[in-house]
């Protein structure tokens, strides 16, 4: 039944698709929504490729279409064809082709060419007479072939773009109509432990590759009908499923239409990782800060759908985009939601003051050693003074040596291969550390400083907002190097004035605190207790705010 | 928008380096650049000049580099320079220091004799009008010359300058006779309706040579000392004479400025002080009048006694012993408020603020006998002290040892 209707999409998306002269990456998107707009809940799974703007008819003769097609692949040597023939068509010549790698080889066997060569015996009769041939493809279709969608397909492109979804197609000598067989496969990682955002206590899930896993994680967190996923494909030639999510009813509408216009609106050739579309949706992007969040685990996109994000997962990218998000949601780590309030308070500020260190420390280190002297206990001045003697190069030129010392190794551990990390580890910590200071290049103050800076940056749970601390931190440390304080206030009020003019899908990226709003506050620099966190933040649905009934729970025995 | 993302960017570019002009101190300086003064020592020569002494801190041999630190090297450099002012003075040092001199934490200013009598204004003047140097410079006053302080090498600590606010920091704690004098506070009360002030004075005791060389440290004992003893009252901005510590002593109990002090007190009036005893909390309440043609000052001094230690006989459970006890302490607290009222009515000077309570107590009067205070008003003012000590912790005994033995010997 849901072949039939899909069969019905399918085709619908295809006359549609040639009709439309625009862009023909948009135009799938378009179909999308237009389909969410009509209610017509069956929309196909996965989505079609939808870029072709021609639609030849396929031509009776098995032999022509098979041509065809290998010559739309360029021959190709992964498109693989089967000649067989069946039991339920006497006489009648089958092929079966298929692109090796994105199927499942063994599930072909077993759901397509296997029941169609065992047709002969099991049902002898049925298909013998003089049916017309159409219907009795359909039948096979519907009776002979056993895997979850069935298509039938009219046109080279449909075949081509059913071939390139991963299903087997069926065509049938004498038949300008051939049969789609859903066979996606392939090797895929499995769910794993978030690697980057890992958190002590909380669920230990982390996105894969694979979009369908993805959306799943998520809908196996949330198990409510309210959760929305519009899929599309975005990418000329990837053709990459990307899927808006959001609690409708909790989203902002508003929001979300935005968010689902610009989608609409990319049009690449491909899209290899959620960092592609997240740079064609964000704001703005003359900025070292990030408007939309992303992240592996599940629970936290989870977490954001439920409080009125709308999320994009992007096939082939186990980094979930989140939006729209403000600045101080970069600080909130999962983890916050799962510890007690105390010390998730605690540490969110600790998160906070670390984010500011990774930005200031070594510009306040220029800034007093070599402007401020008075600022330091007589003690402090004369040991550092100390360090200094010998060392040849201004504080500014020693901080810079050493911070892009430490940008080339932190660059050098990503890109290392993990045999000799810890010998790279050793040649960071000891040659570049230690020879430094005793070889008079650098001062050993400089070097905790480095270090202390270093280690803050990754306090910060997101590491895209701990990007533009390290950008940021150059830029402070050479306006501290001309001006002191003065130099590094200043660039603070180019940086506050340029956060109070970001916007992230409308919403102001320093709310709540500017534009201040009440009662947001429970969970931005502090995260108070579940009980009392009675509403969703504010970019949530007016009226969808309510999260809970409210109020500290009753105990029995108090 | 519509300027595009260059015309943006241009626009930011020159706000920033509009910045550039509007930030007045472009004074970078390296921390290998300085020198570090750490405490300034000032004399008049012969020849009437300024003599201004540096005690130069020498980093690397102060700090421990390494993990060692150096012992060989003297931590301080001590160098002089003339000049007929005390900026003209500071300002020659640039031809023998290679380092630009660095006065932001300097501790400490030695003023000599000589220069103290001469007048300090100039002095103080360089302090109210130069940002680079603190206002919260601790003042000393010394006989002779200042330069052989600053070259006084203490024990246990690398920088004399340094040392010598720890130790006047604790002698304010611990000892009670002195109190730290700064530059800022000295001229709020030479400014004041009072024009008088004071300084503490030191001195190097002991019988050799000033401690100069690292290798003195390595004997037990060094031969000469820096020691707090006497007190440098001024006026307006000269010195006019010394009084003696216990004296210093008593104008602080007279202000309420001392935290704590232990005192000696005798067994029976005139008797050798053999006990002694911490006094805190101490609070003088004065209260000047108008009595004939002069003034005469009512001070009520209350305090608190710990006794610590104890020789005489009798029994301290016996409440009139105690109250003997008291009021003996209270006669030795007495006597030395006087003396240091008296010394200072000598000088005419008045360092306790009597002046002070008499402007508030009668601001109308004050305008007119303002002028003659410190001359004649204050030098005949009479004065009226009162003291009551409360004895309020007899320490973990009660008897004395020697009645203590004595009754074991009873018993036996």
């Amino acid at each position: 039944m849901s072949a039939a209707q899909s069969g019905n999409g399918s085709a619908e998306n295809s006359a549609s698709g040639s009709q439309s002269s625009g862009g023909a990456g948009a135009s799938g998107g378009k179909d999308g929504k237009g389909r969410a707009g009509g209610g017509n809940g069956g929309a196909p799974k996965p989505p079609p490729l939808g870029r072709r703007k021609t639609a030849t008819a396929l031509s009776p003769s098995l032999a022509a279409n098979a041509h065809a097609i290998r010559m739309q692949f360029h021959h190709s040597g992964d498109l693989r064809l089967r000649l067989l023939s069946s039991g339920a068509l006497p006489g009648v010549q089958l092929a079966a082709l298929y692109v090796q790698g994105i199927v499942d080889e063994e599930a072909i066997r077993k759901n397509v060419l296997e029941p169609l060569q065992a047709a002969e015996e099991a049902e002898p009769g049925s298909f013998k007479g003089r049916g017309r041939l159409k219907e009795r493809i359909q039948r096979l279709r519907l009776n002979v072939i056993s895997t979850g969608l069935t298509e039938p397909v009219r046109t080279l492109e449909g075949a081509l773009d059913a071939l390139l979804l991963g299903c087997c197609l069926l065509l049938v000598e004498g038949s300008d109509e051939a049969v789609a067989a859903e066979a996606a496969g392939g090797e895929t990682r499995p769910v794993g432990e978030p690697t980057a955002q890992t958190v002590i206590r909380g669920p230990q899930h982390a996105f894969t590759e694979s979009a369908q896993t993805n959306v799943g994680l998520i809908r196996r967190i949330i198990r409510s009908e309210r959760l929305t996923v519009e899929s599309r494909r975005i990418g000329r030639e990837t053709c990459t499923e990307v899927s808006l999510l959001y609690m409708s009813g909790i989203a902002d509408a508003e929001i979300v239409q935005e968010a689902r216009s610009r989608l609409d609106d990319i049009d690449i050739d491909s899209v290899l990782d959620s960092g592609y579309i997240e740079e064609f949706i964000q704001d703005s992007s003359f900025t070292p800060f990030p408007t939309v969040l992303n992240t592996e685990r599940p629970d936290q996109a989870a977490a954001g759908l439920l409080e009125g994000h709308f999320a994009v997962v992007v096939d082939g990218s186990p980094y979930v985009l989140l939006g729209p998000v403000t600045f101080f949601r970069f600080f909130q780590s999962p983890e916050d939601h799962y510890q007690r309030f105390d010390i998730a308070s605690f540490l969110r500020l600790i998160r906070i003051a670390a984010f500011f260190i990774s930005m200031h420390l070594p510009a306040l280190y220029i800034a007093i050693t070599t402007f401020h002297q008075e600022m330091l206990p007589s003690n402090l001045l004369i040991g550092l003074s100390a360090q200094r003697e010998g060392v040849p190069f201004p504080a500014l030129v020693e901080a810079f040596l050493m911070e892009l010392t430490f940008e080339v190794l932190r660059e050098a551990g990503v890109r290392m291969p993990r045999a000799i990390g810890p010998a790279i580890s050793i040649v960071g910590a000891l040659v570049l550390g230690t020879a430094a200071v005793q070889a008079g290049l650098v001062s050993a103050a400089m070097v905790i400083i480095v270090a202390f800076t270093a280690i803050s940056n990754f306090v910060v749970p997101q590491i895209n907002i701990a990007i533009a601390a390290r950008l940021i931190r150059f830029l402070l440390m050479v306006s501290a190097g001309i001006l002191g304080f003065v130099g590094i206030i200043s660039v603070d009020l180019f940086v506050i004035i340029h956060l109070a003019g970001l916007y992230s899908f409308g919403v102001p990226y320093l709310k709540p605190v500017a534009p201040y709003v009440k009662g947001e506050w429970k969970d931005t620099f502090v995260r108070a207790p579940r009980w009392s966190l009675v509403r969703r933040p504010v970019i949530a649905q007016k009226g969808g705010r309510r999260r809970q009934p409210g109020g500290k729970p009753k105990r029995q025995n108090s | 928008m519509s300027r595009g993302i260059v015309g943006r960017w241009a626009l930011l570019l020159a706000a920033a380096l509009l910045l550039l002009p509007l930030a007045g101190c472009w004074d970078r300086k390296e921390l290998n650049e300085l020198g570090i003064i750490s405490a300034t020592g000032i004399d008049l020569t012969e020849e009437g000049k300024w003599k201004i002494s540096y005690q130069l801190v020498i980093p690397s041999a102060i700090s421990s580099q390494n993990g060692f630190t150096s012992t060989t090297e003297s931590p301080v450099n001590v160098f002089s320079t003339e000049g007929d002012s005390v900026r003209g003075a500071v300002s020659r040092a640039t031809q023998e220091m290679s380092r630009s001199l660095y006065f932001g934490h300097n501790q400490v200013v030695v003023i000599g004799e000589r220069a103290a009598r001469k007048g300090i204004g100039g002095l103080l003047d360089v302090y109210l009008r130069n940002g680079n140097s603190r206002e919260t410079v601790m003042v000393f006053v010394t006989e002779g010359e200042a330069r052989p302080i600053l070259e006084q090498l203490l024990p246990m600590e690398r920088i004399s300058g340094t040392a010598l606010t720890k130790l006047i920091a604790l002698e304010k704690e611990s000892g009670g006779n002195f109190r730290p004098q700064t530059v800022y506070s000295m001229l709020l009360q030479l400014l004041g309706p009072l024009h008088a002030s004071a300084a503490p004075g030191i001195a190097i005791s002991g019988s050799g040579e000033g401690v100069r060389n690292v290798d003195a440290n390595k004997n037990t004992s060094t031969p000469s000392k820096v020691r707090l003893q006497k007190l440098a009252l001024f006026r307006d901005d000269h010195m006019i004479g010394w009084i003696r510590t216990h004296e210093s002593r008593g104008l602080l109990w007279l202000r309420s400025e001392v935290s704590g002090t232990t005192i000696s007190f005798p067994c029976r009036e005139g008797g050798p002080k053999v006990n002694s005893a911490r006094i805190t909390g101490l609070k003088t309440k004065m209260k000047p009048s108008r009595s004939g043609d002069g003034w005469l000052l009512q001070a009520n001094v209350e305090a608190d006694a710990t006794l610590f230690e104890y020789t005489c006989g009798g029994n301290l459970h016996d409440p009139a012993a105690v109250a003997g006890i008291e009021r003996l302490l209270g006669q030795q607290v007495r006597s030395d408020i006087e003396d240091g009222l008296k010394a200072s009515q000598r000088l005419k000077a008045d360092v306790a603020g009597i002046g002070e309570a008499v402007r508030r107590k009668y601001p109308r009067t004050w305008k007119g006998i303002a002028s003659e205070w410190n001359g004649r008003l204050y030098p005949e003012m009479k004065a009226e002290i009162r003291v009551d000590v409360g004895l309020i912790k007899t320490g973990r005994s009660n008897r004395s040892y020697e009645q203590a033995s004595e009754d074991s010997r009873e018993r036996k």
